[in-house]
């Protein structure tokens, strides 16, 4: 078997070194072996594969270095830029002197089945592809003289094309010396099904021809190394091919990119088309922080609070410096905070409170006389009456709030430390749902905690709480109705509790290429790190893994928000 | 509830300190973004849907991080949390302030989530007059509305 060489040679090279050079090249197609010989701003490469070397014909055009690089590959005996496989293809046929083919006027019987078992020999029905190139190398061309200048020869093969193999899927017209594409004007009645198309290696010098072919189902075309398309800028080649013909994928081999870019900075395009919403993880705890400490204390204080007997939580909260208070949702109309700007008088302007009739969860509305939202309670002494201050107060308060049940598992909780003043508090925002045993109602709840360490010789301490309370703030909202509702707030809720040992260890720049990630496409945090994680926290890799999970539709519905 | 043991001139205090607070923060977050950022001390720690945000980025997570939305407030709650706890050397400090808002977020397009947010405020000892500032902030969507 011979051994292929294909030549190729760069022109309009920046100045680099050989190795730079295949550093570039291998950047962008992958494998190469070849051998390179350098010449001020040109280099010749010779190389084996032809694989390679077709796919060289790519970084015809590409930038390297800020130079627009112009590539020329040829094969083995000289063929042209041409990179169509197909069955039994001979392109390697060079284009020789021109064709010396005379004009036919008219056919005869004979010339005519001449020209058809020409065209039975070239065809494959295994892939219903037919190979015309070089038509008139071909041993008996001289009967049908082929001439592709010449109306009556090109209506001749239309014409044997319709009666032969009206079905085919794949034409080759290389190396024919094409100029006049007008004459193929009846190729789509002939060949209406027609799939793939090659002009390459041809004199077509204008794309305005192609309007004559009409090929609606085309899909993969060649038109390369033709006067039209020599050094022509890659997009415009793609724009006037996809104008034509908007169903090609592949254009000389090489997928059809989107579009055209515009100058945008990368980042201004992320926030203009991020999906609306802010990236999410699970419960926060900083590490090497109480986390521990802090999950001990929630599910003992959760589970006497759910327990018949709330009084056992009196020594949880600090005897004198314990607040409790409640707010209910829905206890007031749409208040923004515009009613509060500039007036001395403090009454909500649109607010109203609402009674039984007029609320939309009829089961919040005995929290309503406990609710103390500010926006709604304005008396100094409304809210003096609904905060409850000092450990009896408080268990007072809460002895009388209904039956609970706390999922616990669906809870997020986050933790902070801080400083209020000399004391370290612990503030613990936990958002989850409860049941109220009573009537099976399920509701969301959000509850603040300010808890601080119990000194040994505490009564907390001694009661078994290494924390205690000092401020509980806890929010009721409407119930749980339908599953639809129950899954959107379930899923604002990251599964689990997590302490410390559940943080995710990322470093601070993963995670702010997780927030990105998450910010740009509205997956959730998990989606984000697995997908970054898996291409290498490189973000263009993911980008391009992300593009093709998308194309294939494997991008999982979880994923997002 | 029983009637409020505690200190009423105090807890007053606090609640119309917080009350304060919250519509300015929320009117600057909705139309003077970039300027958010002085309303933390400079230990702030903040954690907003589960990310840390540190106190020096503040200024860049207010500006770019976030996305185009409206806040609003349904509910806020204040409580005092006290400085130093009495039992130590029997005096309560200028009490710090515990605030918890429940609002929603409108992201247009027909999306509004409903967050929690936690502020825990402290006086800022490196001014003269009673100045406070956030020492913690704690963030979370918690759901969305029903379209």
């Amino acid at each position: 078997m011979e051994v292929e060489e294909w030549k190729a040679s760069i022109f309009g090279l920046p100045g680099c070194s050989v190795s730079e050079l295949l550093k570039f090249l291998r950047s962008k197609i992958g494998a190469l072996s070849a051998q390179v010989d350098m010449k001020g701003n040109k280099a010749f490469l010779t190389i084996a594969s032809s694989k390679q070397a077709n796919a060289l014909k790519r970084v015809d055009g590409m930038s390297f270095k800020r130079s627009k690089l112009s590539v020329r590959v040829t094969g083995p005996s000289g063929g042209g830029n041409s990179s169509m496989e197909m069955e039994g293809s001979s392109s390697r046929v060079g284009k020789g002197s021109k064709s010396k083919m005379p004009f036919k006027k008219s056919y005869n019987a004979n010339e005519i089945s001449a020209l058809e078992s020409a065209l039975a020999a070239r065809y494959d029905a295994g892939s219903q592809c037919l190979q015309l190139d070089a038509l008139h190398q071909v041993g008996n061309a001289r009967t049908f003289a082929p001439h592709f200048g010449n109306k009556v020869f090109v209506d001749l093969l239309l014409d044997c094309l319709r009666r032969n193999v009206p079905d085919l899927a794949m034409l080759s017209l290389q190396h024919n010396y094409i100029k006049d594409l007008r004459l193929f004007a009846g190729l789509g009645k002939a060949v209406p099904g027609l799939k793939a198309l090659s002009l390459a290696s041809n004199a077509v010098s204008s794309f305005k021809d192609l309007d004559a072919l009409a090929l609606p189902g085309l899909c993969i075309f060649e038109l390369g190394d033709n006067p039209v398309t020599r050094n022509i800028d890659p997009v415009e080649y793609q724009w006037q091919v996809l104008r034509r013909f908007p169903d090609v994928v592949t254009l000389d081999g090489a997928p059809t990119e989107a579009t055209v870019r515009f100058p945008l900075p990368d980042d201004v395009l992320a926030s203009v088309q991020a999906s609306p919403g802010l990236p999410a993880t699970g419960s926060y705890a900083e590490d090497g922080g109480p986390g521990e400490l802090v999950q001990a204390f929630l599910s003992k204080f959760l589970a006497v609070y759910d327990s018949p007997d709330r009084t056992g939580l009196l020594d949880a909260y600090h005897p004198t410096e314990s607040y409790f208070s409640l707010t209910a949702e829905g206890d007031i109309d749409d208040v923004t905070t515009d009613a509060f700007a500039k007036k001395k008088d403090r009454r909500p302007r649109r607010g109203r409170k609402k009674g039984k009739d007029d609320v939309a969860d009829p089961s919040l509305v005995d929290y309503y006389p406990l609710s103390r939202n500010l926006l709604a309670v304005t008396t100094v002494t409304e809210r003096m009456k609904r905060v409850a201050c000092g450990n009896i107060d408080v268990i007072n308060a809460i002895t009388h709030l209904r039956a609970t049940a706390h999922d616990t598992s669906s809870a997020v909780a986050d933790q902070v430390v801080a400083y209020a003043g000399s004391v370290p508090v612990i503030i613990v925002s936990l958002h989850g749902v409860v049941c109220e045993t009573a009537d099976g109602i399920v509701r969301p709840f959000d509850r603040i905690l300010t808890l601080t360490q119990a000194e040994p010789e505490s009564l907390a301490a001694a009661a078994g709480w290494p924390l205690y309370v000092i401020n509980d703030m806890l929010r009721v909202r409407k119930a749980i109705t339908n599953d639809r509702q129950a899954d959107t707030v379930l899923r604002a809720l990251s599964p689990g509790p997590s302490g410390p040992s559940d943080a995710p260890s990322l470093n601070p720049d993963q995670m702010s290429l997780v927030r990105e990630l998450s910010l740009q496409f509205n997956f959730n945090f998990e989606f984000a790190s697995a997908v970054l994680d898996a291409n290498g926290w490189m973000p263009d890799a993911t980008l391009a893994a992300l593009q093709e999970m998308d194309a294939r539709g494997a991008i999982p519905a979880n994923a997002y928000n | 509830m029983a009637v409020v043991q505690g200190n009423k001139a105090l807890t007053d205090f606090t609640v119309r300190s917080g009350e304060r607070f919250v519509s300015q923060y929320y009117d600057v977050l909705n139309s003077a973004k970039a300027e958010m950022h002085h309303f933390y001390g400079p230990a702030a720690v903040v954690v907003w849907n589960g990310f840390p945000v540190p106190a020096s980025s503040l200024q860049a997570f207010f500006s770019s991080s976030l996305p185009v939305a409206k806040f609003s407030t349904t509910s806020v709650d204040c409580q005092p949390v006290p400085g130093v706890l009495p039992g130590s050397d029997g005096n309560t400090a200028m009490a710090n302030i515990l605030v918890a808002v429940a609002g929603e977020i409108d992201y247009g397009k027909n999306v509004i989530k409903t967050f929690s947010q936690t502020f825990l405020l402290v006086q800022d000892t490196s001014k003269p007059k009673a100045v406070f500032i956030i020492a913690s902030d704690t963030f979370r969507e918690v759901g969305a509305t029903t379209e």
